[in-house]
């Protein structure tokens, strides 16, 4: 069963769906719900660091919903919010969003969006309701209803693109840097010679959208890209790669390039050439700071703390190329519809770090992190009181986070790794000093 | 009249026939809310924004010594995140998934009010209500009644929904209404004589606006406490002790203070915003007069004036026009303010008009009668066609996303997080405004990509506003 939270991270289903959304251009979503749903996503977001799309708070339109709509139904309510927005807003496509309120009285969200169809108009609909699950839950749900549903309004050309890729599985606004690890995933995937539907960035999305099912591979950046890429698997027969998150660091670039090179008809020569280029970048800058690792970093332990696949991937980076042991990780995205990947996916976290932890309770993890004989937090803006209480260091890696505006920095690939060292060398040299002020004082204070 | 002994605070469409969804201009506006009622209009096309239970978790999350149980989906907390950030709040969601929707969600409350007792040590604990318990129906009260015989602490329903009112300010009224009945102590506001501080009503300023009237109250030295916001819940128990209430918005605090007066014979000093020179004066010598110390006042006044005067001199806004994006209590003195500055107010955007705030349209006698005036909460899309349509050289609102204006033209400034109350605000805003100026309101590239299509903006903006149909 799902509990009560303390200081819940995530938003509901809608809200997941929403930032998706906000996150396509040329998307326009309208949202059925009572008046503040989209404004207090959009605050979350705010507070969050990720920055939204240019459809956001109150630009977001939304039925408003009455007392009457919930007592009468809210059905042509709906009808007539389609009808004006599709006046109003530029847009490629619209996409109705539910809310509780609609589950709940019951209001046939597809038949509104059926009849706008009809008439020719570029409308499909998504059923999130907040209930149903939290953020990840909401890209799931919208990401896999947009491919399975635009095709009927934009039907993709015949032919399959021998070299096109779909990204799927990293969320936008909960993966903090998912713009810049969007972007780095791009630029690796366009040196060895691919094609790529990012789907968010600076590329009108819904045209991406389109040629989603022209694809040749969907790869898949964390289980909520699943469900899409099964159901690309399903109707296009597109194959898929699935990964534990996105790939950071040279060997594990590497891996990930071989992995596509496989499934793709791609020039082994070129692959080399790029990923010796790549590994020679890597090096560069990593040699100047080893002599830095041996001294500041040896014999780290650190917890980390965010969706699963930013623990696997910071902890992993940390584990393998830094020196750090991760005594203590808490995975905050293992509920909603699947509740079962709590099972799944424990191994792999379990083998990364000594602890292993499954909740989203900020007191949880509260509770967790300041027994934990860690010397740096590595987490969202929540797991601060439990730094300061330990008087320990922390960095923050996963939503939320309060005092940090994310453009387009990247913890993915061979340069989101280097920005990785960059915040984690710092941190660490922070939390150097601060033990060094803190044995003077006692030596101080104890000598003589 | 009390509605103390009421459940629930009324909304504010039924307490004050309050109007949410209005666009034509000054006069005509005039001429809609004559008469013992207003009428009621929607709109057929609606954007986002603040419903109630936002302004109450907003409220709410600057009371110490509490903690808020949102009983609902995850989502409907969300917002509390944002609060988080300047101060440590304890929230809890009672996480409601679609079997509670169905089965009722009273177990998880329980366990949240439980939670929130035993690790906040709150003295307080707030049930906030959302959609879902308001369609379900869930037995919050039974809830309380059992819960308050096994915990020490008070539970208090906050029975927001989110669809009763299209006037978000009565999320005030509900959380103000809430505590008056269970937390202001009545028994010791009978027996007691006053004491010698005055209660200041603090609900939607921001902290730069709030320091500014500490400023003017500590320089004056008139003891006093702040509420709801940034008080402790023994601030709240002796409001009913205090000598005065003044309010720092009447629109917002004025259920508050009203209540006061009649159930606990506070005197509710009544004042206008305390904003520019004029407003600032005003306020504080009604203050002062009441409480028999006006004589401290009028030399404070005084030298306050005269170096705020070295400030407005400047004529900022010489020759430009404002369109001004504010409630209708703060735009009878900001009006003054930027005349004062030399500018000129062309349009008018406020969140509400009722039986109650709109005298205040006969204080903006220096106004034309023919500038657009639209009342909305949001509602970008129908202010960028005003703006396409009445250019104005400023864009002034209390709110934030305001970039849509540079887009049609105008420099935005966005006063969410700038102070423009009391002397200090005189200051910050014209900073602001010289500023804004300097690059004539854009940040680096304009945006050129309207989210709105060009022929809405020839439209008439009212196109979306019509008389509702009961």
């Amino acid at each position: 069963m799902q509990t009560v939270i303390k200081s819940p991270r995530n938003g509901c289903g809608l809200h997941g769906a929403l930032q998706t959304v906000q996150g396509i251009r040329g998307l326009v979503p309208i949202v059925h719900a009572n008046a503040g749903c989209a404004v207090q996503n959009y605050l979350a977001g705010k507070a969050g660091g990720a920055g939204m799309g240019s459809i956001s708070g109150a630009s977001t339109f939304s039925t408003d919903v009455q007392e009457r709509h919930v007592i009468f139904g809210g059905a042509s309510r709906l009808r007539e919010q389609i009808k004006n927005t599709i006046k109003v807003a530029e847009g490629d496509l619209y996409i109705v969003l539910n809310s509780c309120e609609s589950a709940m009285v019951g209001d046939d969200v597809e038949a509104m969006t059926r009849e706008a169809r009809e008439q020719g108009e570029a409308v499909v609909e998504c059923l999130t309701a907040g209930f149903h699950g939290d953020s990840h839950y909401g890209y799931e749900s919208v990401m896999t209803d947009l491919v399975k549903k635009l095709p009927q309004i934009r039907p993709a050309a015949d032919k399959r693109r021998i070299r096109l890729v779909n990204l799927l599985g990293i969320l936008p606004g909960q993966d903090i840097c998912f713009r810049g690890d969007l972007t780095e995933l791009k630029r690796i995937l366009q040196g060895i010679g691919a094609e790529v539907n990012c789907f968010f960035g600076p590329e009108n999305g819904v045209e991406e959208l389109v040629t989603a099912p022209n694809a040749s591979l969907n790869l898949v950046f964390s289980k909520w890209g699943r469900k899409a890429a099964a159901g690309l698997e399903e109707r296009y027969n597109i194959p898929s790669l699935e990964f534990a998150s996105v790939p950071t660091g040279p060997q594990e670039v590497a891996a990930f390039v071989h992995a596509v090179a496989e499934k793709l008809p791609l020039d082994e020569r070129v692959i080399r050439c790029f990923l010796q280029e790549e590994e020679d970048e890597f090096r560069y800058y990593y040699r100047g700071l080893v002599d830095h690792f041996y001294e500041e970093l040896a014999g780290k332990s650190v917890a980390v703390v965010g969706d699963e696949s930013t623990v696997l991937r910071v902890g992993g980076f940390l584990t393998e190329y830094l020196g750090a042991s991760v005594e203590t990780a808490v995975v905050t995205d293992y509920f909603g519809k699947a509740e079962n990947s709590r099972e799944e996916k424990s191994g792999a976290v379990t083998a990364l770090a000594r602890e292993a932890y499954f909740t989203q309770d900020s007191k949880e993890i509260q509770d967790i992190l300041v027994h934990s004989d860690v010397e740096l937090i590595l987490g969202s803006s929540l797991e601060q009181p439990a730094a300061d209480k330990r008087q320990i260091v922390s960095l923050e890696v996963s939503y939320p986070v309060y005092d940090k505006a994310v453009v387009n920095k990247s913890y993915a690939g061979n340069r989101g790794a280097l920005t990785l060292i960059e915040d984690y060398l710092t941190a660490v040299k922070t939390a150097n000093r601060l033990k060094e002020q803190r044995l003077y004082a006692y030596i101080n204070n104890t000598a003589g | 009249m009390s509605f103390i002994d009421e459940r629930k605070a009324l909304t504010r469409e039924k307490r004050l026939s309050t109007l949410s969804h209005f666009d034509g201009t000054l006069q005509s506006l005039d001429d809609e809310v004559q008469g013992t009622e207003i009428k009621q209009r929607i709109r057929t096309l609606t954007q986002s924004t603040y419903d109630e239970i936002l302004y109450a978790l907003q409220v709410l999350s600057g009371i110490e010594e509490t903690a808020i149980v949102v009983h609902g989906a995850v989502g409907c907390a969300a917002s509390v995140l944002y609060q988080n950030r300047q101060r440590t709040v304890h929230w809890y969601s009672t996480n409601l998934n679609e079997r509670d929707t169905i089965l009722g969600g009273d177990e998880k409350l329980r366990k949240a009010v439980i939670r929130a007792y035993e690790e906040a040590h709150a003295k307080v604990i707030f049930i906030v209500g959302t959609p879902v318990v308001a369609i379900n129906n869930d037995d919050v009260n039974s809830v309380i009644l059992e819960l308050e015989e096994e915990i020490n602490a008070r539970i208090i329903s906050i029975p927001t929904d989110g669809f009763k009112t299209k006037a978000p300010v009565t999320g005030y009224d509900i959380v103000l209404h809430g505590l008056l009945r269970y937390v202001v102590d009545r028994s010791a506001a009978e027996a007691a004589d006053r004491q010698d501080f005055i209660n200041v009503v603090t609900l939607s300023e921001n902290n730069e606006n709030v320091a500014a009237i500490v400023k003017i109250l500590r320089d004056l030295e008139i003891p006093f406490q702040l509420l709801p916001q940034f008080a402790n819940v023994d601030n709240i128990k002796r409001a009913g002790q205090a000598r005065a209430t003044i309010t720092l918005n009447p629109d917002e605090g004025g259920y508050f203070a009203e209540e006061l007066e009649e159930v606990f014979g506070v005197k509710y000093i009544r004042t206008s915003v305390p904003i520019g020179l004029r407003g600032t004066r005003h306020w504080i010598r009604k203050l002062t007069a009441e409480l028999g110390v006006e004589d401290r006042a009028e030399a404070y006044i005084e030298q306050q004036e005269e170096r705020a005067q070295g400030i407005l001199h400047t004529r900022l806004l010489d020759g430009h026009s404002v369109f001004l994006d504010i409630d209708l209590a703060s735009a009878v003195h900001f009006t003054d303010f930027v005349e004062k500055l030399g500018g000129r107010v062309s349009g008018l955007a406020v969140p509400f008009i009722d039986l109650e705030n709109r005298t205040n349209l006969n204080k903006l006698g220096s106004l034309e009668k023919s500038i657009p005036v639209v009342i909305a909460n949001g509602q970008l899309y129908e202010k960028s066609n005003v703006l396409q349509k009445h250019k104005a050289d400023f864009y002034i609102s209390l709110n934030d996303q305001v970039s849509f204006a540079a887009q049609l033209g105008s420099i935005p400034i966005s006063l969410k997080q700038a102070g423009i109350l009391g002397y200090e605000g005189i200051a910050q805003f014209v900073r602001l405004v010289e500023q804004s100026k300097d690059r004539q309101g854009s940040y680096g590239l304009p945006d050129q990509n309207s989210l709105y299509k060009a022929s809405w903006l020839k439209k008439s903006s009212n196109w979306y506003v019509k008389q509702e149909v009961k």
